[in-house]
């Protein structure tokens, strides 16, 4: 009878292990302490709190999804129902905080497609993440995590990633992966973003890549980015 | 007057019904204005006063290139880090700029 048990959980561990496709949806918890207006703080500290507050606390309602093949992947971020007592400038500002556009990966080429200064564009970029994985476990869910910390030279902020070797799928939330295992919890300083629930299917599902907006890459975009800005400035 | 005005009237019509019917007519007539009269509320007259045009103490329009350089630092660490983010925040403050 043991021998059948163990034979019963050995099988449904590995179709859980074999499942190359599924849906994932992600739950956002904003992190708002850091937020509030104190005594310290001059106008403009304190005008920028209370808007990024009020943004912040609206990607409580989003949700995030990804779908993935063993080799393809799309995130992007849902907005549920149209909600006409929300800021429209409000809820961009949200969406941008946790990642705007969809993001979408093939045979491990990343595309973000974006609307940005009111034209799409389409910005790909071939350089996986780096991450440094640390022997930190943690239980969320009915998975075993391991800690992640995003190697970034260029972030003022510190990035965690807890993965799950469990789930063999090299992605995540709103562009972030190359680990090895789905991302079921993402840390940042403002926001945790965690798996709430996950589908596995049968068969490939139907991903399509981003196609309008003009295509160019992460260092083009960086430089036009720039440039927009100074130019702006100096005006 | 009125009274004694009427009945040189009536005398000159000399009929009883129309001697009836102007008497009740300045029955009516004379309540009505007695009533008026004491209706009558007097309005003292006082000018609207003229409205103060006060001038509000001056507000600086926000510097939303600064609000906005303000959000990205406190997003991300740095004026710089995150265009996405400081043009959404940019917008949200001069919508009229992104329109």
């Amino acid at each position: 009878m043991k021998n059948i048990l163990l034979l019963l959980f050995l099988a449904n561990f590995q179709i859980g292990f074999c499942q190359t496709s599924a849906t994932a949806v992600y739950k956002v918890e904003p992190i708002t302490q850091h937020l509030l207006v104190n005594e310290d703080d001059d106008d403009l500290r304190s005008r920028a709190k209370i808007n990024m507050l009020r943004s912040l606390e609206l990607t409580a309602d989003l949700e995030i999804i990804v779908k993935f093949n063993q080799d393809e992947y799309i995130s992007y971020i849902d907005e549920g129902l149209p909600n006409d007592a929300i800021n429209a400038s409000d809820l961009r500002v949200a969406m941008a905080m946790l990642g705007p556009g969809v993001y979408y990966e093939k045979n491990n080429i990343k595309y973000h497609q974006i609307k940005t200064m009111g034209n799409n564009f389409i910005i790909k970029d071939d350089a996986p993440q780096k991450w440094t994985i640390t022997k930190e476990l943690k239980k969320i869910g009915n998975y075993t995590c391991y800690k992640a910390i995003l190697d970034c030279a260029k972030c003022g902020f510190e990035t965690i990633a807890w993965f799950s070797p469990e789930i063999s799928a090299t992605y995540g939330p709103v562009g972030n992966g190359d680990l090895p295992g789905l991302i079921i919890e993402l840390n940042t300083r403002h926001l945790t973003i965690r798996m709430s629930k996950i589908s596995f299917a049968k068969n490939p599902l139907n991903l399509k890549k981003p196609e309008k907006g003009k295509e160019i890459t992460q260092a083009e975009f960086e430089t036009m980015t720039n440039r927009v800005r100074s130019q702006a400035r100096n005006d | 007057m009125l009274l004694a005005g009427l009945k040189k009237i009536s005398l000159i019509l000399n009929t009883n019904t129309m001697k009836k019917i102007i008497l009740t007519l300045a029955i009516i007539i004379s309540a009505a204005v007695l009533l008026n009269a004491n209706t009558l509320t007097v309005v003292p007259f006082n000018p609207i006063p003229i409205a103060e045009n006060v001038i509000p103490d001056a507000v600086d329009p926000p510097d939303c290139w600064a609000i906005a350089d303000e959000e990205e630092e406190m997003y991300c660490g740095y004026v710089g880090c995150s265009f996405f983010f400081w043009e959404q925040a940019y917008c949200a403050c001069d919508p009229w700029q992104c329109d």
